[in-house]
């Protein structure tokens, strides 16, 4: 029987930004997407990512416990590195219920909100602080 | 080294964020049967790697939990979590809440380390649903209102002892009897980290 975690009943929202190994590939983003999407689905996470070839900025949502836990995955996980921590906060709902992994990449099309929220014209989620990361996911969400 | 570890390192220096002042609270779990020994020379050796990088918080911390909050910038207060979590001395490390501030709640170190006592009982029940101390049961104001309450009861006891002691009304001695107990724990834990 599955350990049921004793703080089941706080919902958490974890936000991060990391850096992309160099040697990862197109192929890696969509198994690092697929791999997401099914993992995340069987421990109740939510979420959405974003990616270019230099960076990822991912929010994840779920019970406190499954979110530590697949934190420290992540931190683990050799096709990124440097991971900051942007923001951890509880919430009363989630904002990708939806979800399991929701994405978004910049194209032509979406530059426009991802120069909304950013000094410099690539984008860096290391230049965002929490608010702005938070906004940029929600606008991207939306489109 | 590792590849990522050669990463991080010649990263060190493009590391951003280093202007945003988060604070970060977690708990954890440990099991030992001696804490205020061994515990305490683990501390004083973070305590000054601690100050080293800018990192400042608060400590509680009884004979099975963690509870602690740290302040400083994104990547330092990143950098020191990357190790809290490799720490194989505590298990079962969670992130209560990290959040960007404005200016830091915790401008020098405070630790408190949780006696048995009534008093302490008294403080750990007002934030409990249960009768049995469970930080995991906790949620982040629960948790963060716990540390601050014990810290400004240590602040308030070490004020008082660094008064004269005729200042004392005598009549509060007697008043206040499982005091000294935890005052003096309390002092001796605080006197280990200066």
């Amino acid at each position: 029987m599955e350990q049921v975690p004793s703080d089941a009943h706080i919902l958490v929202s974890m936000t991060y930004a990391s850096r992309a190994n160099p040697d990862v590939s197109a192929n890696d983003f969509n198994e690092i997407l697929q791999q997401a999407q099914q993992n995340n689905a069987a421990n109740g996470i939510t979420g959405m990512l974003t990616f270019n070839k230099a960076y990822f900025l991912q929010t994840i949502e779920g019970p406190r416990a499954q979110i530590n836990h697949l934190l420290s995955g992540l931190l683990a996980d050799r096709r990124h590195h440097d991971l900051q921590v942007i923001e951890t906060r509880e919430i009363k709902h989630r904002e990708w219920p939806k979800w399991s992994m929701n994405y978004a990449s910049p194209t032509q099309e979406n530059a426009a909100i991802y120069l909304k929220y950013s000094t410099t014209v690539g984008f860096n989620p290391y230049l965002l602080n929490a608010e702005s990361a938070r906004a940029l996911m929600q606008e991207l969400s939306n489109q | 080294m590792t590849q990522a570890g050669r990463l991080e390192d010649n990263n060190a220096n493009l590391q951003h964020g280093e202007h945003i002042i988060v604070r970060l609270t977690y708990i954890s779990r440990y099991n030992n049967h001696n804490p205020n020994d061994e515990v305490k020379k683990i501390l004083a050796q973070a305590q000054q790697n601690n100050a080293r990088n800018g990192i400042t918080g608060a400590l509680v911390f009884n004979h099975n939990y963690f509870l602690q909050t740290i302040e400083g910038s994104r990547p330092a207060i990143n950098n020191l979590l990357r190790k809290l979590i490799k720490d194989d001395r505590h298990f079962s490390l969670q992130i209560i809440e990290c959040r960007e501030v404005d200016y830091r709640r915790w401008t020098k170190w405070s630790m408190n380390y949780l006696t048995p006592s009534d008093d302490n009982k008294k403080h750990l029940i007002k934030f409990s649903a249960g009768t049995t101390f469970n930080p995991y049961l906790m949620n982040a104001a629960q948790i963060i209102m716990l540390i601050d309450t014990l810290a400004s009861l240590q602040e308030q006891a070490t004020r008082t002892e660094h008064d004269a002691p005729s200042r004392q009304p005598p009549q509060q001695v007697t008043q206040e009897a499982p005091q000294p107990q935890s005052k003096s724990l309390f002092s001796r834990a605080f006197s280990f980290m200066q």
